[in-house]
């Protein structure tokens, strides 16, 4: 049976340990973002076709990025109201159309070069700030959300200029399904298969 | 005739249509109606479309030509001295938010930059120390606790509420250089500064723009969402007198007990 002094010291000895740990995960979600950024940015402005860029990033994205855990967040309260198979097919569009939809955005960077200006725990997360600095464009602010829910570092969520990319892809969907005055996640998924078909035709990307 | 039935062809449909909130049977999407907080939907929605068919044949053409006659170190200034013009009611507003190191960033800026930045074409006072950051009436009203209001599509000014039309039409009319007088040359120098800075900010924004418009599977509800989201964290920015932007929903406390808490209850049970 601890005593209530013991217990006292316990505290702040809990609260060093906590913040040691978060340290730790601080540093290793710099090293993360790091590595990240430069292996797109290798992309980026490395040769190849849009295609094959496109498969490099697939493979960036699949390893560096919860993408089941960003795509359920953008489905938001709807995730609830879809039917499993809804779902399965649901997550699989998701992620072809999170691919073409940040490598489009991808051909701003070219020639860009980014710095790691600080990170920051932020709700359980890691919050690592960056600059990227473009030719063609005045230097923006982007920040990294790195989760370790999984036990390794992942990228749950990007903020350019004060936006996050998964809350307005959540308001964007959240407009499709409830777009008629009724509530069809169906709706969602033939939208994303049109779109994901369009972009592929449309061959940028 | 002709005019009336214009008059009725645009009016009317401002004054008739509202969404119809969802009924009270179903809490959670009429909580999500209240979050989005756009009953002018479909008229909004017809002020987007109309507004972008016309800055599809005006602006969008402005700003490509734009892009393409002038080389990014022009256009950055430019863009420098439009900014520049803008700091004494920048100053006006931070001084009006009370945030001191704002209100001296602006000021360094603007006596920095329009005596050795030469009437605002390079920005040394960025290089020095003293970065830029948006400040406007908007802001300040938010600052002040006013809320925003319901989204509004506004023609050719695009997405903003009433809180950020209020301010816009403070900001201009509080422009000093409305003070020098009302002669042809400072009319002419108005509207001169007044189309530059929006094919300038267009043509600055319009890579980001395509991309929505190329990507989103509703283009409408992104622009809406990116606005306010941006616009909130700037005024966040404002309000605890960071530089820099950093969104409100991660400054939130989290809603679950942090995991050092029940590890340290628990021995006492």
């Amino acid at each position: 049976m601890p005593t209530r002094r013991s217990l006292i010291l316990l505290v702040p000895l809990l609260l060093v340990a906590g913040r040691a740990r978060a340290a730790d995960e601080t540093d290793e979600a710099t090293q993360f973002v790091k590595q990240t950024g430069d292996a797109i940015l290798k992309v980026v402005n490395g040769p190849g076709t849009a295609a094959e860029k496109r498969a490099l990033f697939t493979r960036i994205v699949d390893d560096a990025v919860d993408v089941d855990g960003v795509a359920r967040f953008a489905l938001g309260r709807f995730w609830g109201v879809a039917t499993p198979a809804q779902r399965q097919t649901y997550l699989s569009l998701f992620r072809q159309y999170l691919v073409f939809n940040v490598t489009g955005r991808l051909n701003q960077y070219k020639g860009a070069t980014f710095t790691i200006d600080r990170a920051e725990p932020m709700n359980g997360d890691v919050a690592v700030s960056t600059t990227i600095h473009t030719p063609s464009n005045p230097p923006t602010d982007m920040q990294w959300m790195v989760s370790f829910a999984s036990g390794r570092p992942q990228i749950v969520d990007l903020v350019a200029e004060g936006t996050s990319l998964r809350v307005t892809q959540r308001s964007d969907y959240a407009s499709v399904i409830t777009r008629n005055g009724t509530e069809n996640v169906q709706a969602l998924l033939d939208a994303l298969r049109q779109q994901i078909t369009r972009l592929e035709g449309s061959g940028s990307g | 005739m002709r005019p009336f039935r214009l008059f009725f062809a645009l009016v009317l449909p401002l004054l008739a249509a509202c969404a119809t909130p969802p009924p009270a049977s179903q809490p959670e999407a009429l909580a999500a109606y209240r979050e989005t907080n756009d009953p002018l939907e479909p008229t909004n929605r017809v002020l987007y479309e109309v507004s972008n068919d016309i800055a599809d044949v005006s602006l969008s053409p402005a700003a490509r030509a734009y892009r393409w006659a002038l080389p990014e170190p022009v256009r950055n200034s430019v863009a420098n001295v439009l900014s520049n013009l803008g700091s004494p009611i920048r100053f006006a507003n931070d001084v009006m938010q009370t945030k001191s190191r704002r209100s001296g960033d602006t000021l360094m800026r603007f006596l920095i930059n329009s005596t050795i930045g030469i009437g605002g074409i390079f920005d040394i006072a960025g290089g020095w120390g003293y970065p830029a950051h948006p400040s406007d009436f908007g802001m300040t009203l938010a600052v002040w606790g006013v809320p925003a209001g319901p989204y509004l599509f506004l023609p050719l000014l695009g997405p903003s509420d009433p809180r950020d039309t209020v301010g816009f039409g403070v900001d201009t009319a509080g422009n000093p250089v409305r003070a020098l007088g009302s002669g042809p040359a400072i009319i002419a120098f108005n509207w001169a500064t007044l189309g530059t800075t929006t094919v300038s900010a267009y043509a600055q924004n319009l890579p980001a723009i395509n991309e929505v418009k190329r990507t989103a599977l509703d283009p409408y509800a992104t622009f809406r969402s990116l606005y306010r989201q941006h616009r909130q964290a700037q005024i966040e920015a404002a309000k605890q007198g960071r530089t820099a932007t950093i969104p409100v929903w991660f400054s939130l406390p989290p809603k679950q007990p942090s995991a050092e808490q029940p590890s340290a209850k628990q021995p006492s049970e």
